[in-house]
C-alpha cells in the first residue's frame, strides 16, 4: 500500500527531472511526450488497484460460482443415491431460507469422494463429501455443516476475496479495462474467466480465519433460525477434532480452515446463544432413514 | 478393491479370500457408526452429572485432560463414561484428538486399525499416500482443484436436484420443524433477524 503511493511521486519526480534541459542536452533523440504517456498509463494502473477492487454483480457471482462448480463437479464425480441429493437440498433450501439472501439459486450437491470436506462456491452451490456425510448422525449436524457454508454466501466472503486476486490479475495482464471499477457492467468475459480461476485457488487456500469463525458463528445462528439444535455445529467441530492428524482425506479441510480446536473456542464464546436454543431438535431418524441405503 | 484382489495374477485364492477379509475389516472398522469409538478428553476442571443439567447432581469432579469415552450428544451435552461411571459433562468441556499422541489403550478396535494403517502404508508420514494409492482416494487436493475441467454435464445433473423453497417448507413442517427469531448476537453481523 505504502510502496503504491510513493510510486507516483517518483514518477513526478522523473518527469520533472527529464524534462530538465540538462538531459535534453546529453540526450538529443529523447522522447518526453512519449515517456510521459507512459508514465501516465502507469499512474493510472496503480490508481485502480490503490483505491478499489473491481466489484462483481450478482449476476458475476452467480457466472463465478457456476464456473466454479462445474470446475469441483469435472475433478470429482457427483454421488449416485438420488434420495440423498434430494434430502440435502431439502434441508439445505429450508435453512437458507432463513439467511438474508433466501432467494438466490440455492442449490446443494454431495460429491463422491471419501475425503471430509464441504465448500460453498458464490451464488449459492454448496458441495459436501460422501465422506463428511456419512460421519454425522443427525439431522442438526448436517443443517449445521450446511448453515456454515450458508454464511460464507450469505457474508459473500469468496466473493469479496476474489474481488481482490481477480483485479490484481486483471492489471497484471493489462487487462484493466476488463475490470469495471464503477461496478455497473461489471466484469467483461475475460474477467469471468479469471475470476473463476482465482475462486479455485482461493479454495485451495482458504479463505482468512476470521471469515470461518464468522461462518461458524452465522451458521449457528441460521440453524436455530431453522429450527434446528445450534449445537449440531459444534458436534461436528468436535467430531473433527477427534480425527487425527494423518486420518485419511482431512488434509485439504485442515489446511484451508482454523483448527477444530480454536473454532470451538471462539464458538464457546457465544455459548449464551447456542444453550438459549439447545432444546431444538437434531432428528436422528430422519437422517438414519436416508444414510441406510448409503454403503 | 475387490476386483482388483480378485484380478491379481500372483495371489493364490487363500491369499485373495485372506485380503478381502483384512480389507473388509478395515472397511468394517471405517463405517462404525460416528462416536462408536470417540474417546475425549476434558480441557477444563468439570464436572460429571446425573442430567444434561447445570443443576443436576455431580457424580464425580473430573480434573482438566481426564479421558473419557463418548456415549451420546444431546444438545449442549455429551453422554459420557468415565472409569466405570456413565454421566452428563458438557459438550464444550470436552476435546479429542488434540489431547493424544497416540491410539488411547481402552480403545481396542482403534489399535488395530492403526496396525493395518501402518501395514498399508508405512510410517503415518506415508500412510496418508499409501491409503490414496491402495483405497484409491481421488479428488481435491489443492493441485486436483487448480488443475480442473469443467463438467457442465455434472453440475445439470447436481441442480437437477435443487427443491423449491416451497418444497423445502414442506418438508421442515413434516418433521414439525418451524422458524425461530434469532438474532444475531454481534450487532449488525448479519442483517438482523430473517
Amino acid at each position: 500500500m505504502k510502496l503504491s503511493r510513493l510510486v507516483p511521486s517518483l514518477m513526478v519526480a522523473v518527469v520533472v527531472g527529464v524534462g530538465s534541459p540538462e538531459v535534453h542536452a546529453q540526450f538529443p533523440n529523447f522522447n518526453l511526450n512519449k515517456l510521459q504517456d507512459t508514465l501516465k498509463k502507469g499512474s493510472e494502473l496503480l490508481k485502480k488497484t490503490q483505491d478499489a477492487t473491481v466489484e462483481m454483480t450478482e449476476a458475476n457471482e452467480t457466472e463465478t460460482g457456476d464456473g466454479m462448480a462445474a470446475n469441483f463437479l469435472g475433478a470429482v464425480p457427483l454421488h449416485g443415491d438420488a434420495a440423498l441429493q434430494r434430502y440435502v437440498n431439502r434441508v439445505g433450501r429450508w435453512v437458507a431460507s432463513q439467511s438474508s439472501r433466501p432467494d438466490l439459486k440455492w442449490s446443494f450437491a454431495v460429491l463422491d469422494t471419501p475425503t471430509i470436506n464441504a465448500f460453498a462456491v458464490p451464488g449459492g452451490t454448496i458441495f459436501l463429501s460422501i465422506g463428511l456425510v456419512k460421519r454425522l448422525t443427525n439431522e442438526s449436524e448436517l443443517a449445521g455443516v450446511i448453515s456454515h457454508e450458508i454464511a460464507h454466501v450469505m457474508q459473500r466472503h469468496h466473493v469479496k476475496a476474489i474481488q481482490v486476486l481477480a483485479t490484481q490479475d486483471l492489471l497484471k495482464m493489462g487487462l484493466a479495462e476488463a475490470a469495471d471499477r464503477s461496478g455497473k457492467s461489471g466484469l467483461a468475459k475475460e474477467g469471468l474467466k479469471v475470476a473463476v480461476a482465482s475462486g479455485m485457488d482461493i479454495m485451495a487456500k482458504g479463505l482468512d480465519k476470521a471469515d470461518e469463525f464468522e461462518a461458524d458463528r452465522i451458521g449457528a445462528v441460521l440453524s436455530a433460525r431453522a429450527g434446528y439444535d445450534p449445537y449440531g455445529l459444534v458436534a461436528v467441530l468436535q467430531m473433527l477434532a477427534a480425527l487425527k492428524a494423518e486420518e485419511t482425506g482431512i488434509s485439504l479441510l485442515m489446511s484451508t480452515h482454523p483448527t477444530p480446536g480454536d473454532r470451538l473456542v471462539e464458538l464457546e464464546k457465544f455459548s449464551t446463544l447456542l444453550d438459549k436454543f439447545s432444546s431444538l431438535p437434531q432428528l436422528p431418524d430422519r437422517f438414519a432413514a436416508v444414510m441406510a441405503n448409503i454403503k | 478393491m475387490v476386483t482388483l484382489i480378485l484380478k491379481a495374477p500372483r495371489l493364490r485364492l487363500v491369499e485373495k479370500l485372506a485380503c478381502g477379509l483384512c480389507f473388509g475389516w478395515l472397511i468394517l472398522l471405517n463405517n462404525l457408526p460416528a462416536g462408536a469409538q470417540e474417546v475425549l478428553a476434558t480441557n477444563r476442571a468439570t464436572e460429571l452429572r446425573a442430567n444434561p443439567d447445570d443443576g443436576a447432581a455431580s457424580l464425580q469432579s473430573l480434573p482438566s485432560q481426564a479421558s473419557v469415552q463418548l456415549l451420546e450428544r444431546r444438545g449442549a451435552w455429551s453422554k459420557v463414561k468415565s472409569g466405570s461411571q456413565t454421566g452428563w459433562v458438557r459438550m464444550m468441556h470436552l476435546r479429542g484428538g488434540v489431547m493424544f499422541e497416540e491410539a488411547p489403550p481402552q480403545s481396542k478396535s482403534s489399535g488395530l486399525l492403526s496396525r493395518f494403517n501402518r501395514i498399508l502404508g508405512g510410517s503415518p508420514q506415508t500412510s496418508q499416500r499409501a491409503q490414496s494409492a491402495t483405497v484409491g482416494i481421488r479428488g481435491l487436493s489443492p493441485e486436483e482443484l487448480k488443475a480442473a475441467a469443467p463438467n457442465p454435464e455434472a453440475l445439470a445433473a447436481a441442480r437437477s436436484f435443487a427443491v423449491s423453497k416451497l418444497e423445502a417448507e414442506q418438508f421442515a413442517k413434516a418433521a414439525s420443524l418451524a422458524a425461530v427469531k434469532v438474532d444475531d448476537p454481534v450487532a449488525g453481523g448479519s442483517g438482523g433477524a430473517k
